[in-house]
C-alpha cells in the first residue's frame, strides 16, 4: 500500500512535469500539436508525447496510477513511435495500437491516457 | 548417468512476457516429463518439469506464468513476482537460477523485463528466443554484443524446434546445486523515471546489437487487416466457431463408435467369462456400463480442445477478444473475458481459473458467475445422447446436419443466458471502467508438439476423472439401484425397489412438471457430481432396469422408445441451465473465497434450469399435442 502511495506521488511529480514539458512544447510548435491517441485516423502513426492517467475520466486515484504504470510496462513511453493497427466493429473501441515492436487492444479511457504527436510513416 | 541423490537438483525457473514463447520453449525442454499443480493457497497452475543435461545433472524447471513487470497486477503475475523474490509460501525453495525468455522479434518490449530481473541480482541467463522468426523477418540480433551490453550470459533459442534448446542446455548443464541456500532478493518498485531510463537503457542497447524494424507492414498487419476488419473479421470468427462445433460432431463419430464397440466387446467377454452373481452384475451394469458410456466422449473433448488449443497457439483468440469487446462491453464484460469463457465451453473450472487474468475484481466475479452457463464438454455426452435419439440425422439448408444445427442452438442459448445474466449483475453493481489492455501476439502456425502436449494433458485429465470420480460415483449408483434387492414375487424391474428407485420417485414429484420421470430423476443426482454422469447413471437405471442383459450400447433406442419428444427438448433445456457440478462450485468457493457466491450460483442456476425446462416442457407439448 505504502509503495503504491509513493508510486502514486512520484507519477504525479513527473506528470506534472510532462505536463508543463507538453505545453511549453505546445507554445512553442503553436496550440494542439498533442492529440489524443483515439483521435488518430486507423493507420496513422504517432510518437507518444506523454502518458497520465489524470487524463483519463476515471475517479479513482489507486486504478489510476495502476493504469498509467501498467501502460509504461508495455512500453507507452514518451518518445516511442506508435500506429493504430485497427479499430473494434462498433464505434471506435477497442483500439488495436502497435508500439515499438508490440500491439495492444486499448480501450478508449486507456487510450485517453496517451498524447501524442502526429507523424509520417517512414516506411509504406 | 542420474545425480548422486544426497545432492539437490537445481531448480531453475522459466521467466518472460506473456506470448514469448516460454511455454514452448519449457516444452523443449523438459518433453513429457511435466507435473500440472497448483501453487498452494491460490490456483494459478503451477508447471514444473525435469531436464536431463548430457552430463547426467537432473535439473527441475519451473515454468512460471507469463509477467510484464514485477509489480503485479494479476495473480498470475503475483506468483511470478512472489516466487522470484522468495515471498512465495508454499515453495520450499527459491529458484537457483533464472532463465529469461525473450521474443527475439520483439526485445523492445522484452529488454524492460529483463533489466528489472537483473536488478534483482539473480544468477541468470538470457534465452533470445524465436531467433528463427526473427531472421525471417529480417532482424538480426548480435547474440555476443547483447551479452556484453546487459553483462549477462545469452544463448539463441529456437522454441518450436526438438533441437533449439540445445545451447541453452548447454549452460544449464554447467550448473551445479548451490551449497547453501540463497539471499531472497530486494526489490523496489520503480518510480516512472526509473522507467523511462530503462526505456532509454533499452534504446541504447537495440541500437548496440543490431535493434528491430519499427514501421514495416508485416506479414500479421496484413492478415489483421482482413481478420479485425469491421465487417470481415466477425463474419470469419462466426465461420470459425460454426465449423468447431460442426466438426465436433462430424469428426468424432468413427472413433466413438470405435469404443463403444470395444467396451460392448469387453462386456460380452466378462459376460461370458465370470459366473452369474453380484461381483458380475457390479462389473459389468455398474462399471462398464457406466464408465463407458462416459469414456465414449473422449473423442469430442479431444476435438474441442484440439480447435482451442490451435487458435490459441495461432494468436487468434486474442483477435476474437478483440472482435468481441465492444459486445461484451455492453452486457458488462471486458473483452478478456472471452478467453476465459471460451475455456469454459472446454470446463468451467479451468475457464473460472483462466479469470485470474481479469484485472477489475468486479469484472472477474462477474465472469466467474457466468462461466458455468457456456455449455461445457462435460454436457456434451448429455445433448449427445438425447440429440442421438431424438433429432432425425439429415441435412436441412443445402447440407447442413440437422443434429450439427440443434447442438449449435443449445451453444447459442447458453451463450444468450450467459450475456442476459452478466446484464443483470452488471445493472445491480454499477458500471465502473473496465480495462482491456489485451495483446495481439504475432500469428504463427501452432507448433505440433505443444498442441500435442496440451491435449495429453487434457486427455490425462478427463481420464483421471472417468477414473475416480466417475467410477466410484458409478459404483455408489450401482449398490444404490441393487440394494436393497426386490422382493421374490416382485413384478416390475429390480431397481423400483432399490434405494435409488424411492429417491428417484420422491425426485420425480418435484421434476414431473418438467416432464421428467423417474429414471431421469434418478439419473440427475449423481449428474450434480459431474455432469457427464448423468448418462453413466441413465445407463445404469435403464440396464438395470431392462429384463434382460441387455446392456451395451443400448441406450439410444431405449430412451427414444421411452420419453417423449417434450420430455426430450425439456431435458436438454434443463442442461443448457445444469445446476452445477460440485467440482465447478468448489472452484469458485476458492477462488472467491467465501460460501456467498458458489450458493449464490447454485440457488440461480436452478432457478433458470427449473423455468426453462418448465416452458419448454410445456410449450413444445401444446405444439405436439400430446
Amino acid at each position: 500500500m505504502g509503495t503504491i502511495l509513493i508510486y502514486n506521488w512520484t507519477m504525479e511529480l513527473v506528470q506534472n512535469a510532462a505536463v508543463l514539458r507538453s505545453a511549453t512544447m505546445a507554445g512553442e510548435a503553436g496550440a494542439g500539436a498533442a492529440l489524443r491517441l483515439a483521435d488518430l485516423a486507423t493507420g496513422a502513426s504517432a510518437r507518444v508525447v506523454s502518458v497520465s492517467a489524470a487524463d483519463a475520466a476515471s475517479a479513482d486515484s489507486g486504478a489510476s496510477a495502476g493504469l498509467s504504470r501498467r501502460l509504461a510496462e508495455l512500453g507507452f513511453l514518451p518518445g516511442e513511435r506508435l500506429r493504430i493497427v485497427a479499430r473494434g466493429i462498433m464505434g471506435r473501441e477497442p483500439i488495436a495500437v502497435r508500439i515499438g515492436t508490440g500491439t495492444f487492444a486499448l480501450r478508449l479511457f486507456e487510450a485517453a491516457c496517451i498524447r501524442v504527436c502526429p507523424e509520417r510513416p517512414l516506411l509504406r | 548417468m542420474e545425480a548422486a541423490p544426497s545432492a539437490p537438483s537445481p531448480l531453475v525457473a522459466l521467466v518472460g512476457n506473456p506470448n514469448c514463447g516460454k511455454t514452448a520453449l519449457f516444452n523443449v525442454l523438459t518433453g513429457s516429463r511435466q507435473k500440472v499443480a497448483n501453487y498452494a493457497g491460490v490456483t494459478v497452475e503451477r508447471k514444473e518439469g525435469s531436464l536431463f543435461t548430457p552430463s547426467g545433472l537432473k535439473i527441475r524447471i519451473l515454468d512460471l506464468p507469463g509477467a510484464y513487470s514485477l509489480d503485479p497486477l494479476t495473480p498470475d503475475e503475483q506468483v511470478t513476482a512472489d516466487v522470484l523474490l522468495g515471498r512465495r509460501t508454499g515453495e520450499t525453495t527459491s529458484p537457483d537460477f533464472v532463465v529469461c525468455v525473450t521474443d527475439a522479434t520483439n526485445l523492445r518490449q522484452n529488454l524492460r523485463l529483463v533489466l528489472s530481473l537483473k536488478r534483482l541480482g539473480l544468477p541468470m541467463v538470457i534465452a533470445l528466443n524465436m531467433t528463427d522468426i526473427a531472421r525471417r523477418k529480417g532482424i538480426v540480433i548480435d547474440a555476443t554484443q547483447l551479452a556484453a551490453e546487459l553483462r549477462v550470459p545469452v544463448v539463441e533459442t529456437v522454441g518450436v524446434k526438438a533441437s533449439g534448446a540445445v545451447a541453452l542446455i548447454d549452460v544449464l548443464g554447467r550448473l551445479t546445486a548451490p551449497a547453501h541456500p540463497r539471499q531472497a532478493a530486494v526489490w523496489r518498485t520503480p518510480t516512472a523515471a526509473d522507467i523511462a531510463e530503462d526505456q532509454n537503457e533499452v534504446r541504447r542497447i537495440l541500437g548496440a546489437v543490431g535493434g528491430d524494424r519499427l514501421d514495416g507492414i508485416t506479414a500479421s498487419d496484413r492478415i489483421d487487416a482482413v481478420v479485425l476488419h469491421p465487417v470481415a473479421g466477425p463474419l470469419i470468427l462466426g465461420v470459425i466457431l460454426f465449423l468447431v462445433f460442426q466438426a465436433v460432431f462430424a469428426w468424432a463419430q468413427a472413433p466413438m463408435d470405435a469404443i463403444k464397440a470395444g467396451v460392448g466387446f469387453i462386456g460380452e467377454g466378462v459376460n461370458h467369462a465370470l459366473p452369474a452373481g453380484l461381483f458380475k452384475d457390479l462389473l459389468v451394469n455398474g462399471v462398464l456400463a457406466g464408465v463407458g458410456s462416459v469414456l465414449v466422449f473422449l473423442p469430442q473433448i479431444l476435438i474441442l480442445f484440439f480447435f482451442i488449443l490451435s487458435l490459441e497457439e495461432s494468436g487468434y483468440l486474442p483477435r476474437a477478444a478483440f472482435l468481441l469487446d465492444r459486445s461484451m462491453g455492453s452486457v458488462g464484460l471486458s473483452g478478456r473475458a472471452f478467453i476465459p469463457l471460451l475455456s469454459s465451453f472446454a470446463c468451467a473450472i479451468p475457464g473460472i481459473m483462466a479469470t485470474r487474468t481479469i484485472q477489475n475484481p468486479r469484472d472477474r466475479l462477474r465472469t466467474i458467475m457466468i462461466a458455468p452457463l457456456m455449455t461445457c464438454s462435460a454436457r456434451l455426452p448429455v445433448y449427445a445422447l438425447v440429440i442421438g435419439a431424438f433429432i432425425p440425422q439429415r441435412l436441412v439448408w443445402g447440407g447442413l446436419q440437422l443434429q450439427g444445427l440443434v447442438l449449435f442452438a443449445l451453444y447459442v442459448a447458453g451463450i444468450a443466458s450467459a450475456m442476459a445474466v452478466a446484464y443483470v449483475l452488471g445493472r445491480r453493481r454499477g458500471a465502473g471502467l473496465h480495462s482491456l489492455m489485451l495483446e495481439l501476439p504475432a500469428y504463427h502456425w501452432p507448433n505440433l508438439r505443444n498442441l500435442g502436449i496440451g491435449l495429453w494433458q487434457r486427455v490425462e485429465i478427463f481420464l483421471s476423472r472417468v477414473g475416480t470420480i466417475i467410477l466410484s460415483l458409478m459404483v455408489i449408483l450401482w449398490a444404490l439401484s441393487s440394494f436393497p434387492a426386490p422382493p421374490p414375487e416382485a413384478a416390475g424391474p429390480a431397481i423400483q425397489y432399490s434405494i435409488a428407485g424411492h429417491i428417484g420417485a420422491w425426485l420425480a414429484v418435484i421434476f414431473a412438471p418438467l416432464g421428467f420421470n423417474w429414471q431421469i430423476s434418478i439419473a440427475l443426482v449423481p449428474g450434480l457430481a459431474a455432469r457427464e454422469v448423468a448418462v453413466g447413471a441413465l445407463g445404469t437405471v435403464y440396464a438395470l432396469s431392462a429384463s434382460g442383459g441387455d446392456v451395451s450400447g443400448a441406450l439410444t433406442p431405449l430412451i427414444a422408445r421411452s420419453w417423449s419428444l417434450p420430455t426430450a427438448l425439456s431435458l436438454l433445456a434443463w442442461y443448457v441451465f445444469a445446476p452445477q457440478c460440485l467440482s465447478t462450485l468448489a472452484t469458485v468457493k476458492r477462488e472467491t473465497n467465501s460460501w456467498r457466491y458458489p450458493l449464490i450460483m447454485a440457488a440461480y442456476l436452478f432457478g433458470l434450469a427449473y423455468a426453462g425446462s418448465w416452458i419448454t416442457y410445456r410449450v413444445a407439448s401444446a405444439l405436439t399435442g400430446s
